[in-house]
């Protein structure tokens, strides 16, 4: 919005995305509904369409619904990719992230799409609904084609550059030998987030309690239990912590006390503070490493952070307010550190 | 929040602490309704006694700055949005005065003689 593209011509990195994160899906379900349509009238009433894990059928369907599933999941699953990333596009933010999250949706498009069409075509070449044919030829035929689109899709859109250029360090804070200083505060994912973290959290907690009161399967009602305390232990301990700069380093910690990073003093090069694009540069939120590797950021929002670059050029980035004084003291307490005998 | 302290100071230490959370407030890194950290922590990081750090706290909140509050700690109160008020005035007249080549002492001196002046006519 802030770049003055003209509406009707959005930039080439839009353009390409929605190509192939929207485009491309469609076409391809196009395709595959119209293989399955014309199939239909030779297909069985009910046809295979959940195989378990030896291979062998175990979920049926009327054949009419195929067609339906596969626009649902071939579109459903691009769609979502494609509402999520954009707004972050089109606000100008970059990076491989991006130019994977294109490929990523026209990927599974391709790999639901080849996969419904394909088993939908066997069945209906052989209509034996009590012995439907083998599923590992059209899944291992699916890999294939969403390996082989995704990788299209991925060249097919512009290289991105990260913004990710070098800060220069903070100008170190006036600091007397004689001085001990401390800087604290605390960072916390953004209300909405936090909302939408929570509310996923307790979808499952619900499929849980509803899995274990109609006691559909034990083993699906632990899988459950155990998902929505897994997530539940993540999100806690990620949406909050307190980060705190002294004379031994840079602390950041949980509020709930698990996880804890520091970087020692003595492991500081330099400290600045930067303008994190979590997408762009992260690959989205919470605790993470960059995609390029080398850097490791505790990531809860976009904007401001604090980024430390270690000795061995590594770099750790907290995303925090008032980060410019944070690394003024670093770069202070270094730069004593390297002076005193 | 920046706290720092030096050993080699005049002032008291706890004083020195009430001034740097005083300083925050006037530069906006603590707002209305922040709680400050625990005093365990603060004493910790700096190494000093923890009822140094619970000294300043209690003097910030006679002065107004914070209020104490049993299992909730020390929280910012509005005041802190007036030292950041002021914050501003004060830049101002310090680019004023730089303008005019005034010395900092002597704006310093000025100010302080100004506001004792108000104090007496006010008591």
């Amino acid at each position: 919005m802030t770049t003055a593209q003209p509406a009707d011509r959005p930039d080439p990195v839009v353009r390409r995305f929605l190509l192939v994160s929207m485009g491309l899906p469609i076409v391809l379900v196009g395709i595959g509904v119209a293989v399955q349509l014309v199939l239909l009238p030779q297909a069985p009433a009910t046809i295979a369409i959940h195989w378990n894990g030896a291979g062998e059928a175990d979920g049926f369907a009327p054949a009419w619904t195929q067609p339906l599933t596969t626009a649902a999941f071939g579109l459903g699953i691009p769609a979502l990719i494609a509402l999520t990333t954009l707004p972050g596009l089109r606000r100008g933010e970059r990076g491989a992230t991006y130019r994977l999250m294109g490929a990523t949706a026209a990927a599974t498009s391709a790999l639901t799409t080849v996969a419904f069409t394909w088993t939908f075509a066997a069945q209906a070449a052989s209509p034996d609904v009590a012995d439907p044919p083998s599923i590992w030829v059209p899944l291992a035929g699916s890999l294939v084609a969403a390996v082989a689109v995704g990788v299209a899709a991925w060249y097919a859109q512009p290289p991105q550059d990260a913004m990710d250029g070098a800060v220069p360090p903070a100008a170190p804070l006036a600091l007397r030998t004689s001085e001990r200083a401390l800087w604290v505060r605390a960072t916390a994912m953004s209300a909405g987030a936090a909302v939408a973290i929570v509310a996923a959290v307790l979808a499952i907690a619900v499929a849980a309690v509803v899995a274990w009161m109609t006691s559909a399967q034990v083993g699906l009602a632990w899988l459950l239990t155990g998902v929505a305390l897994l997530l539940l232990a993540f999100a806690a301990t990620t949406l909050a912590f307190h980060v705190r700069v002294d004379d031994t380093g840079l602390h950041v910690d949980s509020v709930l006390g698990i996880p804890r990073f520091t970087v020692p003093l003595a492991d500081i090069e330099s400290a600045a503070r930067v303008e994190v694009n979590p997408m762009g540069e992260f690959g989205g939120w919470g605790v993470r490493i960059a995609p390029q590797g080398r850097r490791f950021g505790i990531v809860l929002r976009a904007g401001e952070a604090l980024e430390v670059t270690r000795r061995n050029g590594r770099r750790v980035t907290v995303t925090v307010d008032d980060a410019a004084t944070a690394a003024a003291l670093l770069e202070a307490l270094v730069l004593r550190a390297a002076t005193r005998p | 929040m920046l706290v720092r302290i030096d050993a080699e100071s005049d002032a008291p230490l706890f004083a020195q602490i009430a001034a740097s959370v005083r300083a925050d407030a006037a530069a906006g890194r603590v707002r209305p309704g922040d709680r400050l950290p625990a005093a365990r922590d603060i004493a910790a990081a700096l190494g000093v006694n923890v009822h140094t750090v619970l000294h300043a706290y209690q003097d910030l909140r006679n002065e107004g700055l914070v209020e104490l509050r049993r299992g909730r700690g020390a929280v910012v109160t509005e005041q802190a949005a007036t030292l950041e008020d002021l914050q501003h005035h004060i830049h101002d007249l310090v680019a004023q005065a730089r303008a005019a080549g005034l010395p900092p002492d002597a704006l310093a001196a000025l100010v302080k003689e100004i506001a004792t002046h108000d104090n007496r006519t006010a008591g």
